[in-house]
């Protein structure tokens, strides 16, 4: 007599042939300085800047249900705070690190009162918070104004040694992201999120603690977005308030997770990816080039609510990057 | 020829289907009560029939018009009308304002606020109370007012009786006989088979969203109205 | 001191008709409006293509405004929000605030990087001024703006509250479902709240022109000023829009007197300390603020 066993896998072969992918774009990337040399390093550096700020804003709208049109606020106070620690004596790379922890003590703080409003509230009252920062960071004398600093300190490294070392510092960060959230995602939490985002009423009366849940994916958030800030500072080496503050990378989050796939890691990816090719090749358009970004955005949430990865994802076998359990039933 | 006339009715929930083809008609000064179990299908029945609820198929026609691909507020313009569970009044506007909203329909006929007032006198002082502040009793005699309003020819009223005193029960339904000799069709979900005894014209009995019984008052008895809700066919032993 | 104080109060009228719009759209149909600031800037340039190029008399060019938002914001229910609002919260949010990207890079193509006025239109009346005793003088067009603030409140409350139309609106935001079973249009009526929201934008509109320059990209200040006046202020009466915008002002105005930078900072923080007493029921108590009470025990 047979006795049924349950085998409980956490991937299957689609979740092998994509961690394969990702761990040779990993790969690709880090050699980038090697092959490509400082100003390909430095397109390496804007794709995982996107990358970082799609899946962090995902993570936010789709999986937490926040709808954040200020996250500016993590990305642009980030690179002033790297800015003043470097000024003060911090080396640049340490100010970094230091400032995706201020990030995140940021987050925790902002969430504690933020957190309360609902919807469009949440939304908008965000972009408050991130114009409140940028106009008293203008107030800081050392940046002066609109006029900005550079993160002069950064010069004590060669040129090449400093694109490539932020390139691979941005390339940990965001391999570190994704195995936070995959940790996240797969924790008792990550249960909690897929019941939130399925039904947060339903998730609240069977005793899932919605408002520690969505703190939790806040101050990742945070703590996300601020790397990505000072990351794009220390590639960029300019501090320009407005540039940093500024509505459009609220534009680009927008549309990279809309087109990409709201609630789906597979979906920010594409997301940002997408978003660097279109930049690459359309960014010289200027405000036409807004325009269209605010369109596609606009038809991909009308029309195709799910984006691209809520075409692709159900046509797999078995989910790219793996959340859930896969239980398998086999006699002996 | 019937006011409201029902074919082959079909519809769910996702997944679950509700209610599996239902047929039923309804005359001019008829009353006919829906009756079954919590969860037989009446009220998906009902929404269906007003358009609230999308059907999967069937017909609805209404005083000789197919009315089954107009949207709910159409079917309204079009003399149908629906008293929904738990009254759905407007709990910030007044008395009079929610029986306004009811002549949206913009439908010809006998229906105005004085009319309603002389049917119903004891909604007459409290003409400018909030709807939310009124007791049960007074909230079901608004809803119908409402839904007078539309001087509709079909009336259909979900859970007449639900959460209501017995004295509030017995004048509703004085007001729905002087209804039904005026000449309107009613369709009415009741849970109290007794009350359908004495007081129907047609009975229709639906179990897990199909119809079990189908039957006059004189036909039928409490007990096989009963063997129905559970799902017995006429005819099986109960 | 007299003279700020007035000043305060009438720019708070100003921001009263900035905010009307934005409240009358989130407290009837539960949509924040991203695009709401963006749309005013719209109203104002065609406002300036009517009156300045083709030379129509201000209140003209204004009624043809008025005629036309009515006419986008129908469009703009059809079809974009009434298609958003069907896939949950977040979309509408979303979906407005691409709007307001769209628009903005639009108009800075079409109508470039200048700064615009609407002070030409009007001549004399841009600087004639009320004097009030004490040498104060008052800027004739901030007390219009401030009485017309009054008047347009007044009547979407009149709307509302008073006549069949303002009902159905109501009924279809409170519960669209029993508003569609009495006979009621829902997708019409929801266009035409829609549409009347953005005809407001073209009094703010004009109001803004009046007031001061503009440029293609002057909407997310508008929506920001708009939006703090809303939540300091709180639902339910649109009377309450005007006590927000008030106290807004009088915050910017403050400010503005402890630090030349602090005018905009100011308002930001009247609406975090509005969120903190509306989260706090009123009350600042830092032991719940931080989390550390624990559930149950408050009951």
């Amino acid at each position: 007599m047979s006795t049924p066993s349950l085998t409980i896998t956490r991937s299957g072969p689609t979740a092998h042939v994509t961690m394969t992918l990702l761990a040779i774009a990993a790969v690709a990337i880090a050699v980038i300085p090697f092959v490509l040399g400082v100003a390909g390093s430095g397109r390496a550096v804007a794709l995982l800047v996107y990358i970082l700020l799609a899946l962090m804003w995902n993570a936010l709208a789709g999986f937490a249900g926040l709808v954040s049109i200020g996250q500016t606020l993590f990305f642009g106070f980030a690179a002033y705070t790297t800015i003043r620690l470097s000024d003060a004596g911090l080396d640049p790379f340490l100010a970094i690190l230091a400032s995706i922890g201020i990030g995140a003590a940021l987050g925790w703080v902002t969430s504690l009162f933020m957190l309360s409003l609902k919807d469009g509230e949440f939304a908008i009252g965000m972009w408050v918070l991130s114009s409140l920062a940028h106009l008293c960071v203008n107030l800081d004398p050392l940046i002066q104004g609109e006029t900005g600093i550079s993160l002069i300190q950064m010069n004590a490294y060669a040129l090449e040694t400093r694109s490539a070392l932020i390139l691979w510092l941005a390339l940990a960060v965001t391999i570190a992201v994704i195995a936070a959230m995959l940790l996240l995602l797969r924790s008792r939490t990550g249960a909690a999120i897929t019941a939130i985002r399925d039904d947060e009423l339903g998730a609240r009366s069977i005793g899932v603690d919605v408002l520690r849940t969505k703190r939790i994916v806040f101050v990742l958030a945070a703590a996300g977005t601020a790397a990505a800030g000072a990351l794009w500072l220390a590639s960029a080496s300019n501090f320009q308030p407005r540039a940093f503050f500024g509505v459009q990378w609220t534009a680009y989050m927008l549309f990279m997770v809309l087109v990409g796939g709201l609630g789906r890691i597979e979906g920010a990816i594409i997301g940002a990816v997408l978003f660097f090719a279109i930049e690459t090749w359309f960014g010289a358009y200027g405000a036409w080039y807004l325009v269209g970004l605010g369109a596609i955005a606009v038809l991909f949430a009308l029309l195709l609510p799910k984006g691209l990865w809520g075409w692709i994802g159900p046509r797999l076998p078995g989910e790219a990057i793996p959340t859930g359990y896969i239980i398998e039933k086999s006699d002996i | 020829m019937s006011t409201l006339e029902v074919t082959d009715l079909r519809a769910s929930h996702g997944q679950l289907n509700a209610v599996h083809g239902v047929s039923l008609s309804v005359r001019p000064g008829e009353m006919l009560f829906l009756l079954g179990s919590n969860g037989a299908g009446k009220t998906t029945l009902l929404r269906s029939i007003a358009g609230d609820h999308r059907a999967d198929g069937g017909n609805v026609v209404l005083s000789g018009v197919d009315v089954s691909r107009d949207t709910a507020h159409h079917r309204a313009r079009s003399g149908l009308s629906l008293v929904p569970e738990g009254r759905r009044l407007f709990p910030k506007m007044t008395v009079r304002e929610n029986l306004m909203l009811g002549t949206s329909t913009s439908r010809e006929g006998p229906w105005t606020i004085d009319a309603i007032y002389e049917a119903f006198p004891n909604l007459a002082k409290l003409d400018r109370s909030l709807a939310g502040k009124l007791s049960g009793g007074e909230q079901q005699a608004v809803a119908i007012g409402r839904a007078l309003m539309g001087d509709p020819v079909a009336v259909m009223l979900d859970e007449v009786s639900l959460g209501l005193s017995p004295a509030a029960v017995e004048f509703a339904y004085e007001a729905l006989l002087r209804l039904r000799e005026m000449g309107l069709a009613l369709l009415i979900v009741e849970q109290d088979l007794n009350r359908a005894l004495t007081t129907a014209d047609q009975l229709v009995v639906m179990c897990e969203g199909q119809v079990t019984l189908r039957a006059t008052p004189r036909e039928t008895s409490l007990a096989e109205l009963a063997a129905a809700s559970f799902g017995h066919k006429k005819g099986e032993a109960a | 001191m007299t003279s700020q104080l007035i000043n305060a109060i009438l720019l708070g009228g100003y921001y009263a008709v900035l905010a009307t719009g934005l409240a009358f759209m989130y407290s009837v149909m539960n949509v924040i409006n991203l695009a709401h600031g963006a749309l005013i800037v719209l109203s104002a340039y065609g406002l300036w293509l009517l009156g300045g190029n083709l030379g129509l008399p201000l209140p003209v060019a204004m009624a043809i405004m008025v005629v036309v938002m009515f006419a986008v914001g129908m469009f703009l229910q059809r079809v974009v929000l009434s298609r958003a609002s069907g896939g949950g919260e977040l979309l509408p949010i979303l979906a407005t605030f691409g709007i307001s990207i769209i628009l903005d890079n639009l108009m800075f193509q079409v109508f470039g990087a200048d700064s615009l006025s609407l002070a030409p239109l009007v001549g004399d009346l841009s600087w004639a001024s009320f004097e009030l005793p004490g040498f104060i003088f008052v800027g004739k067009t901030s007390v219009y703006i401030l009485l017309a603030a009054i008047v347009v409140i007044a009547g979407l409350e009149w709307l509302l509250r008073r006549t069949a139309l303002g009902h159905r609106i109501q009924a279809v935001s409170q519960d669209r479902a029993t508003a569609a079973l009495l006979g009621i249009d829902t997708q019409r009526t929801a266009a035409i709240a829609t549409g009347i929201a953005l005809a407001t934008g073209v009094i703010a509109a004009t109001a803004m022109g009046l007031r001061s320059a503009w440029g293609p990209y002057g909407g997310s200040a508008q929506l920001l000023f708009a939006f703090e006046a809303v939540v300091i202020g709180g639902l339910g009466s649109l009377w309450r829009v005007l006590a927000g915008a008030m106290v807004l002002a009088f915050a910017q105005s403050l400010a503005a007197m402890i630090h030349p930078q602090g005018f905009l900072i100011g308002g930001h923080l009247a609406f975090l300390a509005a969120v903190f007493i509306r989260l706090r029921g009123g009350s600042f108590d830092l032991k719940s603020l931080l989390g550390l009470t624990r559930k149950g025990a408050t009951a």
